[in-house]
């Protein structure tokens, strides 16, 4: 009962067993240990106020042109207006978001999960 | 000058045969016809998703959009790249960790895999069919606009060379059909919005005072097109929510060898796609600066020649070498695109079929390496002839909605089930079948008696777009489905499932 015995089982469709299986107990021993959780709490904590922000600001654009007209076509550099500005400004919001994303995982999650799989090879070699 | 374009068009179709050829020699296992061995780095995979969504509906359809009505045109391009967030946010590394060829692999994971696999399989091809043919139909009477070639033949041309990159090459010709595609539509791109600008000193104030001078300000403001905001809001949450549940998008993180990979190629994606549709305003109104909307629309009533009269107009202007060198080089740009999309869309739908049906369902996964793909080919002959028929038969149709439609069949179907099958125990069989079945009959139902088939005033359902209450109806339906169902064996399993799409233990290399 070695990892890659994990690594084996999960690649198989095993629904049809009745048992639990072995390994079960195993992928329940990672998901309850204090690097996983810990790993699930931080990227929480960054994605759903990024996609709830995102989400925001898109559809903050639409409704503000759509209720708000006459605010929106406030010229703001010559002929160009502030809805102008907005629609523009959704581009560099969006790369920003997705620019942090990749930052914070890269940096912050990947070691994580690196360490998660050294813990799974470590123990099964015991 | 036909020649020139015909000229390039022979280019294109030698140089993807020959990648074909190419490609076909390194395909002949399961994984290497439908994720390319797993073997992409990260930027030819961004490209290549790039590639895969930035239609000639995009390219022509969103530069005329804003040739003919202005501000409204640039606002709806906006959540095309808003869209990836939530791709690369919720779906793409989970995916990547957890599945192996299609969508349906990560809900048959922990669910009983012939029911759901079933239903993605068909929620699979509805939204494929329905995006081929607006792409079918488009190229058709693209092809015909452009180059004059009659709109049957066009169709049987972009058929059966679909066909054969996929049947053939798998995803590896795919791959590379869709990569040279968008170097060549940013290149395109790029140099259009430079030669525009060039003419203004590359100073955008004076750009827009010629557009405010020549349209009144008027044009630059909100209104022209959309007059209803929830409509916008309803095609907004289709299309931003739609985009991860695309299944050849969503195909394409299998291509990378690991979920970092996914997530550096959606970042390539984003910075192509952002990059293009920020060219694209420049195309539009630079098309509204230099034509009149009487040329644009005699040309093409829905704006499509906007941007190739602009290309030629730039070159030099009409029978001029230039003028005509450049139209022939953007019509070759939107050929290639068109190439590209029915491509991936092909393929998805191909192995909705072979993988998730033939194999997995009729043969409960049964099936040896070399059988897998030559039933992949035969399904990918079996797509490729009813999109040529239903291209046929939809001459002169009005098709467009039915990209829209697309999208919001995959966010009210798909993405529901795809978040709950990841990040929610109580989540099983009977809540994946009902939520798929629930959110594509809803969607479907709510189009066949809105405005794309009625007058306004006789329509049902006020809006164009079903997403706003398709969207949540799917979700709901897949809710309730799992608390009316008892599946103990799906709740022990997502302790795995969770680990492995969050981690990356034990996914498919």
């Amino acid at each position: 009962m070695g990892h890659s015995k994990i690594m084996a089982a999960a690649g198989e469709t095993h629904w049809e067993l009745k048992q639990p299986r072995e390994s079960d107990a195993r992928w329940a021993e990672i998901s309850e240990s204090e690097e996983f959780r810990g790993l699930m709490r931080a990227k929480a904590k960054f994605l759903i106020p990024a996609i709830i922000f995102s989400f925001a600001y898109y559809f903050a654009l639409p409704l503000s042109v759509g209720y708000f007209p006459n605010i929106m076509n406030t010229k703001v550099f010559g002929p160009i207006n502030l809805a102008y500005l907005f629609a523009l400004s959704q581009f560099f919001v969006a790369w920003a978001v997705a620019f942090l994303y990749a930052r914070v995982a890269g940096k912050k999650f990947d070691a994580t999960v690196e360490r998660i799989k050294e813990n799974v090879r470590g123990r099964d070699s015991e | 000058m036909k020649w020139i374009t015909y000229g390039l068009f022979g280019l294109i179709v030698s140089i993807t045969v020959g990648i074909t050829y190419w490609a076909a020699r390194r395909t002949s296992s399961a994984s290497e016809f439908y994720a390319a061995g797993r073997s992409l780095s990260g930027a030819q995979n961004g490209f290549a998703i790039a590639g895969d969504y930035m239609s000639a509906a995009s390219f022509l359809g969103i530069a005329g959009l804003i040739a003919l009505n202005g501000y409204d045109g640039f606002m709806y391009s906006v959540g095309w790249l808003v869209a990836y967030i939530s791709v690369l946010l919720i779906v793409a590394e989970p995916l990547r960790n957890s599945g192996k060829y299609t969508m349906a692999d990560v809900l048959a994971y922990r669910l009983k895999p012939k029911p759901v696999r079933t239903a993605a399989a068909l929620s699979t091809l509805v939204i494929s069919t329905f995006y081929l043919i607006a792409q079918m139909v488009g190229a058709g009477s693209l092809i015909q606009l452009l180059v004059g070639i009659p709109y049957e033949t066009a169709i049987v041309i972009v058929g059966v060379m679909m066909v054969l990159y996929v049947a053939f090459g798998g995803m590896l010709a795919t791959t590379w059909v869709q990569i040279i595609k968008a170097g060549l539509l940013m290149a395109g791109a790029i140099a259009l919005a430079i030669m525009v600008m060039m003419k203004f000193n590359f100073n955008p104030v004076t750009f827009f005072d010629a557009i405010s001078a020549k349209h009144g300000q008027r044009f630059l403001e909100p209104g022209l097109l959309y007059k209803d905001p929830i409509e916008l809001v309803s095609l907004g949450l289709a299309l931003v929510l739609g985009t991860a549940g695309m299944p050849h998008i969503l195909m394409r993180f299998y291509t990378v060898p690991t979920a970092k990979t996914a997530r550096v190629s959606v970042i390539w994606a984003m910075v192509l796609i952002g990059i293009f549709y920020i060219m694209t305003t420049f195309l539009g109104f630079g098309a509204s600066l230099f034509l009149t909307k009487d040329m644009i629309t005699a040309a093409d009533k829905g704006g499509n020649m906007a941007a190739p009269l602009l290309a030629q107009y730039l070159g030099g202007g009409a029978g001029t070498v230039g003028g005509e060198a450049m139209l022939a080089f953007i019509v070759a740009v939107a050929f290639a695109t068109i190439l590209a999309v029915v491509a991936g869309l092909t393929l998805a739908a191909s192995s909705a079929f072979a993988h998730d049906f033939y194999v997995n369902v009729l043969k409960g996964g049964k099936v040896d390496e070399a059988s897998q793909v030559k039933v992949a080919r035969y399904a990918t002959f079996g797509v490729g002839t009813m999109a040529i028929l239903l291209g046929l038969l939809s001459k002169g149709q009005n098709v467009a909605h039915l990209v829209a439609l697309a999208f919001a069949v995959a966010s009210s179907a798909n993405v529901p089930v795809i978040v709950y099958s990841v990040f929610w125990k109580k989540f099983n069989t009977g809540g994946a079948v009902t939520g798929i079945v629930v959110g594509l009959l809803c969607t479907l139902a709510l189009v066949a008696v809105s405005p794309n088939y009625f007058p306004a005033k006789e329509a049902l359902f006020p809006w164009k777009n079903p997403g706003i209450i398709s969207i949540p109806v799917g979700f709901i339906a897949a809710f309730v489905g799992s608390l009316l169902y008892k599946e103990p064996q799906a709740e022990e399993k997502f302790d795995e499932l969770y680990v492995r799409a969050n981690t990356g233990i034990g996914a498919e290399s």
